[in-house]
């Protein structure tokens, strides 16, 4: 496979994304009140990275994937979205917030999404045969014998056997499913995998399993992967880059390694703090870095999102929005005090 | 001599198979899910219980409190004893007395162990003791403990309905009412796998500090999370298809695991402290359906170490080292 692109050339850049869900909406659609999950958040994601996502539940990770996906919209029509993002593929530039149809079917084949819970994600009425082939057959990718050996390959670098071909997912495990759905998302080709905690349902024998199929399918189809996860210890693992968000902000990105033994942000340290360990039983008490509860994201908030947590909250934090800066490099940082 | 607070002796757990009336002659009704399983708790530890999905964790604290859904999962045999007497031949009467009193648990989903159509504060009332003198002393108690679980602003929190609440304030309701009587054992059932790891390092904070406070009372912690447990506890024990497998004093069991299932659960973990991509080594293949463990030793279709003998005989339990049990063939 050629890539025309050069290494850690961006293949998605966002800017300046602002995404708000109607609340309270009114019989004509007057008075509605809107909420702001994602402010004005900037970002990219390089060619053949790995990107992690990290953050507490309600901070807007998966509404990232989502916008990445052009999803949004498709889900509720009322949602504002502004700012721009540009996917940047072999074949062109393409803009997802406005683009044409045909546009939209072509991103959709080199952009493909694996969900967090494999049971509520496949057809349940579909065999394995009619799931992983059917995007293939809608993209018009192979047909005839051609579908089948494409088939056959791609449950076999997933790690299944042909045989599992006629069952219906409730006769497969959740290990299996998550593998079936691998197999249905790189059956198109894509180049982006964007994986919303995939392996946040599975045990943890078979999440090492799926862990390591995600590492040897990243090298073998040349991926990028936008890894969403909750577990820090997986993120740790997996990704090249990740990005801390807290209630719809990005308050760090940074080089994995960086992001957990140089992390700035008071907020990653309070994060990196609380995630226990099997080597080290210092399980600290997180309030040092982290006190009292996650406002609201009703709540308008004027300054620093995190300043009702933060331990060395000083006046100018209270008033003024931090700008994502770079810091270090490759290290970039939300905070007036670093 | 050793003094135990909670002592199960071989117990055993079956659930009847789903489709016991359609079954075509056979004589296998029912399925064991523990499998004459023993564990003894001391008086003032944290015993932590980890195993994966279906590997029969929350039904034994289930079995302990006699929570179980009979007749369709019932206790076969086995004894419970719960400082020297056995809950499993106890009337319902003096059952009603041990619950809450003696032991209490924890559940993992906060949301749907609290009445949404109550107050917590009525809740709360409803779990301290019938005996504690006027309505008054009862609310100041309730009160007091809101604020030892961390809950700020307790007075005005007591009427609060459940969904007025987050998450991790929820499982500090639920921890409250848990401590309510002073209870000998307290049986958390994964009470931090539905919050974020931040309120989860707090919750785990909480659970240690109420601990330190009462040391007679122990705590039987059951999760999936090996690294929690390397948090928490101070003796662990590994289950895989209702048998344990291996237990070891905590320092004992992540320095030196010796079970190969241990090892495998070990080894398949990334962890925050170690370096990037290190080759995760999984176990192999995927947790059986009930009823469909090789006869033997119930890893041996999984596990690297296998031997011929492993498919068909039970191995035994032995103590290896000091307290540190191990339930396979290889040693």
């Amino acid at each position: 496979m050629s890539s025309l692109l050069s290494k850690n050339e961006n293949i998605f850049e966002v800017r300046k994304l602002n995404v708000r869900f109607p609340s309270h909406q009114s019989i004509l659609g007057f008075k509605t009140k809107y909420i702001e999950v994602l402010n004005s958040i900037s970002f990219d994601v390089r060619t053949n990275e790995i990107l992690g996502f990290v953050g507490e539940s309600g901070c807007g990770k998966s509404t990232v994937a989502k916008s990445l996906l052009g999803l949004l919209k498709f889900e509720n029509p009322y949602v504002k979205i502004d700012g721009s993002l540009l996917y940047k593929g072999i074949d062109g530039v393409i803009d997802i917030l406005n683009c044409s149809e045909k546009q939209l079917e072509c991103f959709r084949k080199k952009v493909q999404i694996i969900f967090q819970d494999p049971v509520t994600s496949l057809n349940p009425k579909f065999t394995v045969d009619t799931i992983i082939k059917e995007p293939m057959i809608v993209h018009k990718i192979s047909k005839g014998k051609e579908l089948d050996e494409r088939f056959s390959f791609l449950l076999e670098r997933v790690g299944l056997n042909n045989e599992l071909k006629n069952k219906y997912p409730h006769e497969l495990s959740g290990g299996q499913k998550q593998r079936i759905m691998l197999a249905r998302a790189l059956a198109t080709n894509p180049s982006v995998l964007i994986a919303d905690e995939p392996l946040s349902a599975l045990d943890v024998s078979i999440q090492a399993q799926i862990l390591n199929l995600f590492v040897q399918l990243q090298k073998e189809f040349k991926l990028t992967i936008v890894f969403i996860s909750h577990d820090l210890s997986v993120v740790k693992y997996l990704c090249d880059r990740i990005i801390v968000m807290y209630l719809g902000t990005i308050v760090e990105i940074a080089e994995s390694e960086t992001l957990y033994n140089n992390g700035l942000h008071p907020y990653t340290k309070g994060l990196i703090s609380a995630v226990p360990s099997l080597v080290k039983n210092d399980l600290k008490k997180t309030s040092k870095w982290l006190t009292g509860e996650i406002p609201s994201i009703k709540d308008k908030i004027k300054g620093c999102v995190f300043y009702s947590r933060c331990p060395l909250k000083e006046d100018i934090c209270k008033n003024n929005i931090p700008a994502l800066e770079k810091k270090r490099s490759n290290q970039w940082v939300a905070c007036h005090l670093v | 001599m050793m003094s135990f607070l909670l002592e199960i002796k071989n117990l055993t757990v079956s659930i009847q198979n789903e489709n016991f009336y359609i079954s075509k002659g056979s004589n296998n009704l029912s399925t064991n899910v523990i499998d004459n399983l023993s564990l003894d708790i001391r008086a003032g530890e944290i015993y932590g219980l980890v195993g994966e999905s279906g590997s029969g964790k929350t039904l034994l604290a289930l079995s302990i409190m006699r929570l179980l859904s009979e007749p369709f999962i019932k206790i076969n045999s086995g004894e419970i004893f719960l400082n020297g007497t056995d809950i499993l031949k106890l009337s319902y009467e003096n059952l009603r007395k041990i619950r809450g009193n003696k032991i209490s648990i924890i559940f993992q989903e906060p949301s749907s162990s609290l009445n949404p159509v109550l107050k917590i504060g009525t809740q709360l009332l409803e779990a301290i003791s019938p005996d504690t003198n006027t309505n008054q002393d009862k609310k100041e108690y309730a009160i007091s403990l809101l604020k030892k679980v961390g809950v700020p602003d307790a007075e005005s929190r007591m009427n609060y309905y459940p969904h007025q609440l987050s998450g991790g304030m929820k499982q500090r309701v639920m921890i409250a009412m848990a401590i309510a009587r002073k209870p000998s054992l307290i049986i958390a059932d994964e009470p931090t796998t539905a919050l974020d790891v931040t309120i989860q390092a707090e919750i785990l904070d909480l659970l240690r500090n109420l601990h330190s406070e009462q040391s007679e009372s122990s705590i039987l912690f059951i999760t999936h999370n090996l690294a929690i447990v390397n948090q928490i506890c101070d003796t662990v024990s590994v289950i895989y298809g209702g048998e344990i497998m291996e237990t070891a004093p905590r320092d004992e069991f992540f320095s030196n695991p010796l079970h190969p299932y241990t090892q495998g659960l070990l080894n398949s973990l990334p962890d925050i402290n170690k370096s990037k991509r290190i080759k995760l080594s999984p176990i192999k293949g995927t947790v059986p359906p009930l009823g469909k463990f090789p006869p033997g030793c119930k890893f041996a279709d999984r596990c690297e170490k296998a031997v011929s003998i492993c498919n068909k005989i039970k191995p035994e339990n032995k103590e290896l080292q000091k307290n540190h049990f191990v339930k396979c063939h290889l040693y």
